[in-house]
């Protein structure tokens, strides 16, 4: 196995959980070493030149280590998918503005009972930074709800 | 045809390569394959298919149960071999049944369409 062989393979195993690395190493392995005898045929073995060639164009169609480690380890490769999506965008549509009403009404009922002598400009800028505030907040809390919850809704990948 | 009609005819062509794969790599491990084996089998058989995708899609049928795997120590180089299991061979067979449905009605319809 060749310097390059052995880099391409760490690199798709490297992310993928410890008990299946070393027999998903070893099957690449097996694989690429297959896949460049196959190509070389009858060609002469000790032409090292042509080797590495055809070593560098079997990996080229293996494409991206990267790419080929998420085919093996097929665990969700997003935070929100297709089918918390529907959720997640009516959640949004619903939360956000319920959200800003009630922080600007909350703001402003506080800021009148509170000041003695009110300020538009105080009044606006306190509501305004809170209210952006409350929205993020609502924003994040929504997408960390129901991000777990589409990991817990697959049972686990399989 | 023109550009975007080859870039939708390559996306839907995909898809439906994707479809078979699995029905065809557990015809194949009918008999014991390791992976570049069943890579080769399947392209001669005229079964387009991309490395990248068909060896992990291996470990996802054993994972499933329906493909098991043993190495070979046997031979010069270790390989992994895989054979399909009972319940494999049950699911490839209903897929064979449900493939030939699909002809059947897909023969019909061109029929029909076809004044």
């Amino acid at each position: 196995m060749s310097a390059l062989t052995e880099t391409y393979v760490d690199n798709v195993i490297a992310h993928l959980p410890e008990k299946s690395r070393d027999d998903i190493a070893a099957e690449i392995t097996a694989t690429i070493t297959d896949m460049v005898e196959d190509r070389l045929g009858e060609a002469d073995p000790s032409s090292d030149d042509r080797a590495a060639t055809v070593e560098r164009e079997v990996l080229e169609e293996l494409g991206d280590p990267a790419l080929l480690s998420r085919e093996y380890s097929n665990a969700p490769q997003f935070l929100i998918g297709p089918k918390s999506y529907p959720i997640f965008i009516w959640s949004l549509r619903w939360v956000l503005p319920a959200v800003a009403v009630l922080t600007i009404l909350a703001n402003v009922v506080v800021h009148i009972a509170t000041t003695p002598e009110v300020h538009l400009g105080a009044l606006l800028g306190q509501t305004i930074g809170n209210t952006v505030t409350a929205l993020l907040t609502a924003f994040a809390v929504i997408t960390i709800l129901i991000g777990l919850g589409e990991r817990n809704m697959d049972g686990g990948a399989t | 045809m023109n550009e975007d009609e080859e870039q939708a005819l390559a996306t839907h062509e995909q898809e439906l390569r994707r479809g078979t794969v699995v029905f065809a790599s557990l015809v194949a491990c009918r008999r014991p394959q390791y992976g570049y084996s069943l890579l080769t089998t399947l392209t001669e058989a005229g079964i387009a298919t991309e490395a990248n995708t068909l060896y992990p899609l291996l470990r996802r049928l054993e994972k499933q149960g329906l493909l098991t795997a043993e190495w070979n120590t046997e031979q010069a180089r270790p390989r992994k071999y895989y054979t399909v299991t009972d319940s494999g061979a049950e699911v490839a067979a209903a897929l064979h049944a449900r493939w030939l449905d699909l002809n059947t009605s897909i023969t019909e319809l061109w029929k029909d369409g076809t004044p």
